[in-house]
């Protein structure tokens, strides 16, 4: 199993945990992650703003050199597989734009042939490796531990494209209980972790965040986990702004990216999973597992 | 020439619109009334180009059912904020209070709203078609937004990568980790060629 991975800005530029883990725990369970050399951002959701033609420049752009390198795409962020999937689709359905995509492309000698397929993460993990054989590569099971799951809104939405996860997302679920650990619904789970209105109204998105942590403590979870590395930075980095800009008297809640606990149960060390930059608590229970 | 309310100097009229629709939001009306003789261009062409784009927004557009204010997120944390009312004021003409409210800038893009829907427009269709129209025209374009496209331009990414705080407040870059290096277009003149000349497309792609 071998993929060009695009682990997107965020995870490289700022949320090394989250792709340290998801590098880990892939190599150990045999999958070849191909580095995109001369890759970009994909252009979701700025310039999709800004420029839409640009937007899908960008994108096929990233596609085009996953083809160069007769590849499927694999992804671990949630935007990124959104862009990939509405790039793909518009692109089939209006030949100008495709045509004048593929003319800037000319200028580096690259062409998109809507040859290469786009997979996230889970996608990987629960369909192609799937969820026995994350079972049988966890050595270190999680006893009597209950986690939250966020899968993130572009997991399963929206409902016109071809997502990663069904309408009812499960797939996460799954892969926790793979672990170990027990999992169930709570009334906030299918809710937005408020990520892309963090930068017009940072209070507005905190609050989101807040209603959320409140939920998982209230439901009687241990800790909450996603797979996105934008739930994840507006959870774990962003949850200490959460009580100074609402001043909730400090709901905290550990929060791990799913590679970090998959990494745990594989019995892989902690550092290498970069759980030393979790700013959430999640000593006490990485110590437990 | 220079912004007449910061002294800021642009380059272009539009430059001079986004700057003063940004930096000076409660200046808008009056800058309008003096450079434009008054005429909302970019409203009207908002409007316009809104209907090329999604056809005619109408009362049938929305039941008002509130199903979007119940998925939505954003409602249960800003106040003021349902997501029907997009639909609802550009059907009854007031697309230019619903920008200048930047209430089209509070969507996350979730897309729930569009599982509550009972009707064939759901708010986030309208929500993303105006922040696009907006960003287009020169209207309004959130200042992050704009710093992550330059920072594109410049190196293919939305910022270069930077070093994480940990709990121990000590700092360790991606190298720390072993990481591979963040990749960048090779050819970076001409990738910021193929960028420049497509923002500059006037075309409804």
């Amino acid at each position: 199993m071998m993929y060009a991975f695009y682990p997107g800005c965020l995870s490289q530029v700022e949320q090394f945990s989250c792709l340290s883990s998801t590098r880990e725990v892939l190599t150990k369970l045999g999958v070849r992650l191909q580095t995109m050399d001369g890759s970009s951002c994909c252009g979701y959701p700025t310039y999709r703003l800004s420029s839409p033609v640009t937007w899908s420049y960008l994108t096929a752009r990233n596609l085009a050199l996953a083809e160069r390198l007769g590849l499927d795409v694999l992804t671990s962020c949630n935007d990124c597989y959104l862009s990939f999937r509405k790039v793909t689709r518009a692109m089939e359905d209006d030949p100008r734009l495709r045509e004048t995509v593929n003319d800037a492309l000319k200028l580096e000698g690259l062409e998109y042939r809507a040859r290469a397929e786009t997979y996230h993460v889970v996608e990987v993990l629960h369909d192609k490796i799937g969820v026995k054989g994350i079972s049988e590569a966890v050595v270190k099971p999680f006893k009597n531990l209950r986690l939250a799951t966020q899968p993130g809104c572009h997991l399963f939405r929206p409902g016109d494209l071809p997502t990663p996860d069904e309408s009812e997302p499960h797939k996460l679920d799954d892969l926790v209980r793979a672990l170990g650990a027990e999992t169930f619904d709570y009334p906030h789970k299918l809710d937005c972790c408020g990520s892309m209105m963090y930068a017009p109204d940072p209070k507005a998105s905190l609050r989101v965040v807040g209603k959320k942590l409140e939920s998982v403590k209230e439901a009687g979870f241990d800790g909450l986990v996603t797979i996105c590395p934008h739930c994840f930075r507006m959870l774990d980095t962003m949850q200490g702004s959460v009580d100074n800009a609402l001043g909730n008297g400090g709901v905290r809640v550990p929060v791990f990216h799913y590679a970090q606990l998959l990494g745990l149960a594989m019995g892989l060390s902690p550092a290498r999973l970069g759980l030393q930059f979790n700013s959430s608590p999640v000593r006490g229970l990485v110590d437990r597992m | 020439m220079k912004c007449p309310y910061c002294d800021v100097l642009l380059q272009s009229h539009r430059e001079l619109r986004v700057h003063v629709g940004s930096s000076h939001r409660e200046k808008v009306d009056a800058f309008m009334e003096e450079y434009f003789g008054g005429r909302w261009i970019e409203v009207d062409f908002i409007s316009l180009m809104l209907r090329r784009s999604l056809g005619a927004v109408t009362e049938e557009s929305c039941v008002e059912c509130g199903g979007c204010d119940v998925e939505c997120p954003v409602s249960a944390a800003q106040e003021g904020f349902k997501p029907y009312n997009v639909p609802v004021q550009v059907s009854e003409g007031g697309i230019r209070g619903l920008l200048r409210s930047g209430a089209i800038w509070a969507c996350t893009s979730c897309f729930a709203c569009g599982e509550g829907c009972r009707a064939a427009m759901p708010p986030y269709e309208v929500i993303e078609t105006l922040q696009n129209l907006s960003a287009r025209i020169g209207y309004h374009f959130p200042d992050e937004c704009k710093s992550s496209d330059k920072s594109i331009l410049r190196s293919g990414f939305i910022q270069r990568p930077g070093a994480l705080k940990s709990v121990e407040l000590t700092r360790l870059t991606s190298e720390g980790l072993e990481l591979p290096q963040v990749p960048s277009p090779p050819d970076l003149p001409r990738f910021k060629e193929a960028l420049r000349r497509l923002s500059e497309l006037r075309v409804p792609l």
